[in-house]
């Protein structure tokens, strides 16, 4: 079995659906210098936006499609990350789960994976957004706590759209609530990569003996979450998805894609949908075949997949294939 | 019905006379054959189906001897909010989630929290009425500990209760008093799960139904296709009755009916061909180590925890639940009418008595085959394991207060040289006893495959090893979870093997665990259960 100091670090980055979790890897990947990072990549949809929207440069990234990594996908990421450290040792293996992942489950698999002599696990960030955390209703803010409680960094994100008044309440119920974990706050993940590659060292080293929670009873979200996705290969038109997203953003939990416009077709968009607050932005040039993906999430009890799709076909631009 | 031809894998079968067979045919619920495929096809009736196990392996349906499906749902369903350190790390912690849950409570709507630990809750310290009446003055709100003998109640929960000053201490349990007579805020042992009965009956029974549903699943997908309901009482038929009529995949349960008075009736039953059958009488004759219940010949440690947080006096030894002529006479009256008895037993002082008990109650009217048994048996002593084995009393151990609590058993509690014998079922295995392993659900959560990796290693959360003299081989960890968990529950005939004549309850899991390393069985994938030759769960 390989020294526990030499075996390759894991960082995972958990967080609701929108809390900045794909940025926070890009910002990683951002300052990795030098370091060869492999990403795994967790999207709750049959289209993984994540992925794409991953700034890859000379970093592998891993797509693991169609479930979350606490429950049926486990077993893929396990293998692949086993096959990693046998043929093609990275220095950093960094996992974004998706946003539903149970961080206590995956924590479990890497245990798995470190009493088995692959991997150390480093890191576990959890990143939280502080504006939507006020607007979720107790039992959706008790899952973030009790997610954040397994973690050894909170970062209390998006703290530019929060009064202080309501981040230093929000702190005051995270240090309460978390016992050891450090709460950081920050814009657009702007953590100093120095705590995501230093922090909790000594914690983590000692982690064979970590307290292990038991793996919550529910063994898939499917029940709790709907995802619905789309690929289209034809331009959408502006203002009806605009429209489309507006109506969303009472509905879904999260939305994001990257689209062609048709009043633009060389240029690919990205939106995202978190709640009710959107961000666009050109994410650069394409040609006006290429495939517009979008991936909703939203709780089954109030997503009606069928009305979804209907509204989504008026989006499409008439006359082009 | 058509047969089923079970092939393609590994087959476990738990008994020596059918050991590697090639295949196994079950049809109408039952194990037909074990052998060699080209001998079953000779013997089929018709075409039958084939089910390609697909290199996975194939053993007897787990078997957890000693648990509680029904009352984990009522004990832990939703809307009990989970406090356990697991999943909220501190004292702190827990009252801020409390706070938290009664800020966005409907006036007079029920709270109840479970969960909370003098051992592993940083910073425990004991709730008070008082306390709890300020954090929740208009509802009624109940915390539970997690080795469930103990609650704390506000004013409110004291009403909806029933408990005041008036109310008398019922036989075998505890109201802790101001010294008028006011409780003041603890309650212990059976007095705790009779006072939660007012919360569960609040919440209703469709609640009750959805999370027993919920629970069914959780057994159903570790594999157990047998259980027992220790505590059982005569209303819970209902509800096992109905799981069974609506086709839910319950497992076969062994009833274990609660005493708690010596008149109590207890049913004789087998419903559907041993899907729910009366097994037993089972009685607290002390209670959980974790809160100082329990009568021992040597006292608890003395430290911060035990004298501060568990409140107990200097030289502590604890003592038994009921007065000792009460207890002895609802034994004998459940024994004289023939059951079986499951006798709740935690310290060594305790297990004296209910030997010198039995050995007395069987001198005076000997019955062969008794099986009485001894459950959780955590401070069991060596002279203790040899009596029992010679008396024909069979221990089932409560092995996952290793990984759970073995730290502050060591530590805190009973010392090294207590812990490295602390649920001795290595000893217990060698001196020839057949040995079960339970859960408790809902204290632990159901896995046959961890409860085998707890007592192989004995490693605690924090990664130490609490005496490696008493770690079990696989193979004897794998027969407490089933034939030797049959023979316990009075069910090796029909249960516990893959064996022509039982019932064809299996699960197939992902990898053999006699060839696993012992520290990566807990990993082991359940992939399907089949249970009376019926799929009702896999992975896939």
């Amino acid at each position: 079995m390989t020294d526990l100091l030499n075996r390759v670090p894991i960082i995972t980055i958990g967080g609701f659906l929108g809390a900045g979790k794909t940025t926070l890897v890009n910002r990683i990947l951002a300052q990795a210098d030098g370091r060869r990072i492999v990403v795994f990549v967790n999207d709750f949809g049959s289209i993984n936006i994540d992925y794409d929207l991953i700034e890859a440069a000379d970093t592998d990234r891993i797509s693991l499609k169609n479930g979350c990594v606490c429950c049926t996908l486990n077993d893929d990421l396990i293998s692949s990350i086993v096959t990693y450290c046998r043929e093609d040792q990275p220095d950093t293996i960094v996992i974004e789960s998706s946003g539903v992942s149970n961080p206590r489950s995956l924590d479990q698999s890497i245990f798995a994976l470190q009493s088995a002599g692959h991997v150390r696990l480093y890191n576990r960030i959890y990143v939280l957004d502080a504006d939507q955390f006020g607007s979720l209703g107790y039992e959706n803010t008790e899952i973030l706590i009790d997610h954040a409680v397994a973690s050894d960094l909170v970062l209390v994100n998006k703290s530019d759209l929060v009064s202080d008044k309501k981040l230093r309440a929000l702190e005051a119920t995270l240090d309460r609530s978390t016992g050891d974990t450090v709460v950081c706050r920050t814009t657009h993940c702007d953590v100093a990569i120095d705590s995501i590659f230093e922090s909790n060292e000594s914690v983590r080293f000692s982690c064979d003996g970590v307290v292990l929670a038991d793996v919550e009873p529910v063994q898939s979200h499917r029940g709790r979450y709907h995802s619905w996705s789309k690929t289209v290969e034809r331009p959408l038109r502006r203002e009806t998805f605009q429209e489309f997203l507006r109506e969303l953003s009472g509905i879904a939990l999260r939305a994001k894609g990257t689209i062609v416009f048709d009043d633009d077709p060389t240029h690919l968009s990205a939106f995202d949908l978190v709640g009710n607050r959107m961000t666009n932005r050109t994410i650069g040039n394409c040609s006006p075949q290429h495939a517009s993906k979008l991936v909703v999430i939203g709780k089954s009890d109030s997503m009606n997949l069928e009305e979804l799709e209907y509204r989504f076909a008026a989006c499409l631009a008439e006359g082009t294939v | 019905m058509k047969e089923t031809i079970f092939h393609g894998g590994t087959i476990i079968t738990v008994d020596e006379s059918t050991a590697n067979p090639e295949v196994v045919v079950a049809h109408d619920g039952t194990i037909k054959f074990t052998g060699s495929r080209s001998e079953a096809e000779r013997t089929l009736s018709g075409v039958p189906t084939y089910v390609d196990l697909d290199g996975n392996c194939l053993l007897p349906g787990f078997i957890d001897a000693h648990s509680h499906p029904l009352w984990a749902a009522k004990t832990r369903g939703s809307p009990v909010v989970d406090v356990r350190p697991e999943i909220v790390p501190t004292f702190d912690a827990v009252l801020a989630k409390i706070e938290r849950r009664v800020a966005v409570a409907e006036p007079g709507e029920y709270l109840l929290f479970f969960g909370l630990d003098t051992q592993l809750h940083h910073g425990f310290k004991i709730l008070t009425r008082e306390q709890l009446d300020d954090i929740a003055p208009d509802n009624p709100l109940g915390v539970q500990t997690s080795n469930c003998h103990a609650l704390y109640l506000n004013s409110a929960g004291f009403e909806v209760c029933g408990i005041d000053e008036k109310t008398p201490t019922p036989t075998g349990s505890i109201i802790e008093r101001s010294v008028c007579g006011r409780p003041t805020g603890k309650i212990a042992e059976a007095i705790t799960w009779q006072a939660l009965e007012a919360f569960y009956e609040a919440w209703g029974d469709d609640r009750l139904c959805e999370e027993f549903e919920k629970c069914i699943h959780e057994f159903i997908r570790n594999g157990i296709t047998t259980t027992t309901e220790h505590l059982y009482l005569p209303f819970y038929k209902t509800y096992y009755l109905s799981a069974l009529k609506k086709g839910w995949p319950l497992p076969r349960i062994a009833a274990y009916q609660q005493a708690l008075t010596p008149d109590m009736k207890v049913e004789p039953m087998n419903i559907q061909n041993d899907r729910l059958w009366m097994a037993g009488v089972k009685i607290h004759a002390d209670g959980s180590p974790f809160i100082g219940n329990i009568w021992l010949s040597r006292p608890y440690l003395e430290n911060q925890i035990t004298l501060v947080n568990m409140n107990l006096p200097p030289g502590h030894t604890g003592s038994v639940n009921y007065p000792e002529e009460y207890f002895e006479n609802m034994v004998r009256n459940y024994v004289s009418q023939g059951w079986q008895m499951s006798i709740h037993t935690q310290g060594d002082r305790t297990i004296d008595m209910v030997l010198d008990l039995l050995d007395q109650i069987l001198s005076e009217v000997p019955r062969l085959d008794h099986r009485f048994r001894l459950e959780h048996c955590a401070l069991m002593r060596d002279d203790q394991i040899e009596r029992a084995i010679r008396m024909g009393v069979l221990s089932s151990f409560f092995i996952n207060h290793i990984t759970h609590w073995g730290a502050p058993i060591e530590d805190v509690l009973f010392g090294p040289e207590r812990a490295a014998h602390y649920i001795p079922a290595g000893t217990a295995a060698k001196q020839g006893m057949r040995i079960s392993l339970h859960a408790d659900t809902p204290m632990t959560d159901p896995s046959c495959l961890e409860l085998m990796q707890a007592a192989m290693t004995r490693r605690a959360n924090d990664g130490r090893c609490l005496g490696p003299r008493e770690c079990l081989e696989v193979e004897t960890a794998l027969r407490a979870v089933t034939i030797d968990a049959a023979y316990q529950i009075g069910k090796e005939d029909v249960l516990g093997s893959i064996s022509p004549g039982k019932h064809a309850d299996f699960v197939v899991l992902d990898a053999n665990p006699l060839q696993t390393d012992s520290n990566r069985i807990r990993d082991i994938k359940v992939k399907q259960t089949w249970l009376s030759g019926e799929r009702v769960w896999t992975n896939d």
